[in-house]
């Protein structure tokens, strides 16, 4: 922007100059010699930065462009914890749902876009209330298998207290 | 340009279309589901958790007329109403940007009446002088004259481009504030290829573009219009040419730059927003197919959170158009209005015989239409981008 400054400066001061020697001088050949003459000075005014332009190039540092766009992490972690949280109060509606009512589970587990990768799963059924037809299974195993099956048979950790 | 202009407005109308069909489908897919009341609290939820300091802080800082559109209430249950289809009063928009109107129009007035009594006190010395001066004086009060018209010009221009330098800052901030936030909204919903997208057109268009109009279109700018004036002032020096030239230089970067990036995002954004489209389908069938029992429960549960997050998306798209319109449209104006009315100066001071004043007039007129592509292009190309990404996240659902 200096250089800009500076470059319109010296093309307004030729032109103003060689206007007021131009009004100032009466109709003469001289006139018409130091009119070419101002002419040709602010040409070459107008031009003088083209050598180096061609030389050096042109410089526009796009320093921002290497900055990043911070999403908001927090928001994210919560939203991953919401996904989570859906899949824990499915897991207790589907067993439920199989006559286990009062399951209490927790789920440690890792979301990417809306895969939900479940690392392991802890059921505590000290508050859990059975169907009498569930009366004379494996309870632990049954369990088991469901989760199993609920999380797409994933390689996951199921442990079952209470 | 007028081409690029139509068929930019087409592309726009035709991005509004598909929108309509999105909300109408949101709308019945919550109907159906019959999960009002959870998508509402889920809603709440969101919000709470979402980060809106910036936003809250940006909006403080403008003016209390910049600020009307809130009516009084903060910004989240402003982005709340907006999610429970409450209806924008575009009655108190139009207001706004009428009364920007008139506020610019009148303040255009003084240069109008100064540069008019210029063009008439030439024109009244040149006809009661007779044959009694000389071709010097004449020339002399040409130039004294055409001095005073291009200083009062000049200042006018200077003050448009401080306030254009303005806008283009305004315009960074709120890409600054709400890019982040969508993108993030985006990433929750799973939208994670249209962010892939977004996420460097974001940076090019804060950085690069808006780096390309300070450092290389605006420069420009003032080069043509000081080889104008200086064209203007001398009648032995002629820089009408090199006026143009740079005038037009300006114009191909910017048509080229803002043509390139909108087709490049475009093309990019729709096809990720078609494939997180399909990709996020086909996570709810899978759900809801393969895994026995859980699936439909899952399912149900995702389509809330996602929802949610998408409506909220939406509603702070629409919040960014509306802080668009309240605080850049006007600076347009006023740029648009100042080019008017130049124009209406030189039409005015043409009967007066005064060729060279109302000539030097209308060319400033002229040259400030590339300003006006400047503010406007930029401008749109924000506006074009929020409604590609309001248009984008929808397809996910």
């Amino acid at each position: 922007m200096t250089f800009i400054s500076g470059w319109i400066m010296s093309i307004l001061g030729i032109v103003v100059l060689g206007t007021t020697v131009d009004l100032l001088m009466t109709k003469s050949r001289m006139k018409n010699i130091i009119r070419s003459v101002f002419a040709t000075v602010s040409v070459l005014v107008i031009i003088t930065p083209l050598p180096s332009l061609i030389r050096n190039g042109v410089d526009i540092s796009f320093s921002d462009m290497l900055g990043q766009i911070e999403l908001d992490t927090n928001f994210l972690d919560y939203a991953d914890k919401m996904k989570i949280h859906t899949m824990k109060a499915a897991i207790e509606s589907a067993l439920e749902n199989d006559g286990i009512s009062g399951v209490k589970v927790e789920l440690t587990a890792e979301v990417h876009d809306n895969e939900i990768t479940v690392q392991r799963v802890v059921i505590d059924l000290s508050d859990s209330v059975i169907k009498d037809n569930l009366a004379n299974i494996n309870k632990y195993e049954f369990i088991k298998e469901r989760v199993k099956s609920f999380t797409n048979n994933q390689e996951v950790e199921i442990i079952i207290h209470g | 340009m007028k081409i690029t202009l139509v068929s930019l407005i087409m592309f726009v109308i035709s991005l509004f279309s598909p929108l309509d069909c999105e909300s109408t489908d949101l709308s019945s897919a919550k109907n159906t589901t019959g999960n009002d009341g959870q998508i509402g609290g889920n809603i709440d939820d969101i919000m709470n958790e979402l980060d809106l300091s910036e936003l809250e802080a940006f909006i403080a800082s403008l003016t209390s007329d910049q600020q009307s559109f809130l009516d009084g209430s903060a910004v989240k249950d402003f982005i709340k109403n907006i999610v429970s289809g409450q209806a924008i009063e575009f009655g108190s928009i139009m207001n706004y940007l009428l009364a920007s109107l008139g506020a610019n129009a009148a303040m255009y007035v003084p240069l109008m009446l100064a540069l008019i009594a210029v063009a008439v006190a030439y024109s009244v010395i040149n006809s009661v002088k007779g044959k009694f001066a000389s071709d010097s004086v004449e020339s002399i009060i040409r130039f004294a004259c055409m001095g005073v018209i291009l200083t009062l010009l000049i200042t006018q221009v200077f003050f448009i481009i401080g306030s254009v330098m303005d806008m283009i800052d305004l315009l960074k901030k709120q890409t600054d504030i709400f890019f982040p936030l969508i993108l993030t909204l985006m990433t929750a919903i799973g939208a994670s290829s249209s962010v892939n997208v977004y996420r460097p057109a974001v940076l090019i268009f804060a950085s690069g573009i808006i780096n390309l109009i300070t450092a290389i279109a605006i420069p420009m700018f003032i080069v043509s219009i000081v080889f104008t004036a200086i064209g203007n002032l001398s009648s032995g020096i002629k820089l009408k040419e090199m006026s143009s030239f740079f005038s037009t230089v300006s114009k191909w970067v910017l048509n080229t730059t803002f043509f390139i990036f909108m087709a490049f995002l475009s093309i990019q954004g729709i096809t990720a927003s078609i494939y997180d489209g399909v990709t996020i389908r086909t996570t709810k069938l899978a759900l809801s197919k393969y895994v026995p029992i859980i699936g439909g429960y899952l399912s149900e549960g995702f389509n809330i959170i996602l929802a949610g997050s998408v409506l909220i998306k939406n509603s702070l798209g629409l919040t960014a158009v509306i802080i668009l319109l309240f605080t850049v449209v006007p600076y347009i104006i006023r740029v648009a209005l100042l080019s008017l009315s130049l124009r209406l100066t030189a039409a005015i001071s043409e009967p007066l015989g005064c060729k060279e004043i109302s000539g030097a007039i209308s060319d400033f007129g002229k040259n400030l239409t590339m300003l006006i592509s400047m503010v406007l292009g930029v401008a749109f190309l924000y506006f074009l981008f929020i409604m590609l990404i309001i248009a984008t996240g929808n397809l996910s659902l």
